[in-house]
């Protein structure tokens, strides 16, 4: 880690072989688009590179990694969402045959990812990162600048959420 | 629902997980006994939680990491200044780097110098006019100089001095004694 922060590139790579996987899966089931989701990864692991000098090791380096792809996902799902409301706005008939052409985009094949795709952002979030990642309580809490309750909390509501889509109490 | 259930999200999450300590699990046994709503969600999140574990088991994102991965420092690499041009002639003009390079070059001159200073018994042929030359058989004196033409170069004139082949060796430029 100090030669990564140092600026050197092969200690620097060790870094992204070791979380290059699951940075990308995270995001892609953050943005439920695999093309994007390497686009912020990439990014969000360029920023890890040039930001890692003021890394002060206060939470693990994976914890720092999710916290900035989680924010650059965030910001790409705000933008995404803006685009198509202006979209909704200008060309109401082209919307309507475009969006069904960008959530067959959007979301996942399968009803797992359908459903988890359809959580609200916060809560998807928070259980990527603990049953798909397998990132600790902690860490989680880290990563999102949240105290541990509320971690507690979006998990809890976010699998309660995506078991009533899958059994069909919820529609996507 | 009680009063306690709010209490007892952080327990029901962790129990999915497998994280209880014995005696949470104690504290969250007593309280389903008595919840039929936390009970539910007891059981709701056991099968979320083993839904989502199933699928992170068979989802492999190492291709698309792999090639995130590649790009990554592809660019990073390529955006790595090259050697300043200033630093690089300061640092070739560094005495010291050419000192130890120089040493066996230093190495042969001094070989060459000891070479061309040893007696040497053959000494190269020099044009000698002997009209001009005044020996010492014929003079009876020591000789006292060798007049040697303007066709004899200073190096061989050097070479006759270091060989030994003369004791001395006046020049006279041009004329004779």
């Amino acid at each position: 880690m100090a030669r990564a922060r140092a600026g050197d590139l092969d200690a620097f790579e060790a870094l992204v072989t070791q979380h290059q996987a699951g940075l990308v899966r995270f995001l892609i089931h953050m943005v439920s688009n695999a093309e994007e989701a390497e686009d912020i990864a990439q990014d969000a692991l360029l920023r890890a590179y040039r930001a890692l000098k003021n890394f002060r090791g206060q939470s693990t380096f994976r914890t720092w990694l999710y916290q900035i792809a989680g924010n650059a996902a965030r910001t790409h799902l705000e933008r995404r969402r803006g685009r198509r409301e202006d979209q909704a706005d200008e060309h109401m008939l082209e919307q309507q045959v475009g969006h069904d052409r960008v959530e067959q985009q959007f979301v996942a094949h399968d009803q797992v990812r359908r459903a988890l795709a359809a959580l609200p952002d916060e809560w998807r979030e928070a259980v990527v990162l603990r049953d798909i990642e397998g990132l600790d309580y902690r860490e989680i809490a880290a990563a999102l600048d949240i105290p541990m309750g509320t971690v507690e909390s979006r998990i809890f509501r976010g699998r309660q959420r995506l078991r009533e889509f899958l059994s069909g109490k919820e529609t996507t | 629902m009680n009063p306690h259930c709010d209490e007892m999200t952080g327990l029901i999450v962790r129990d999915a997980d497998g994280l209880l300590t014995d005696a949470d699990r104690v504290r969250l046994a007593t309280h389903t006994a008595t919840c039929e709503a936390c009970a539910t969600a007891v059981a709701e999140q056991r099968e979320a939680r083993g839904t989502l574990a199933a699928m992170a088991a068979a989802s492999s994102s190492s291709a698309a990491g792999a090639r995130v991965g590649a790009r990554v420092l592809a660019q990073l690499r390529a955006e790595v200044p090259g050697p300043d041009p200033v630093a690089a002639w300061i640092a070739a003009c560094d005495w010291r780097r050419w000192t130890w390079r120089l040493l066996p070059v230093a190495a042969a001159l001094a070989l060459v110098v000891a070479g061309v200073s040893r007696p040497e018994t053959n000494a190269p042929a020099v044009n000698v006019n002997p009209e001009s030359t005044v020996s010492s058989e014929a003079t009876g004196t020591p000789v006292a100089a060798t007049l040697v033409t303007g066709e004899v170069t200073g190096d061989q004139l050097l070479q006759l001095l270091l060989s030994g082949t003369v004791d001395q060796t006046v020049v006279l430029s041009g004329g004779t004694q």
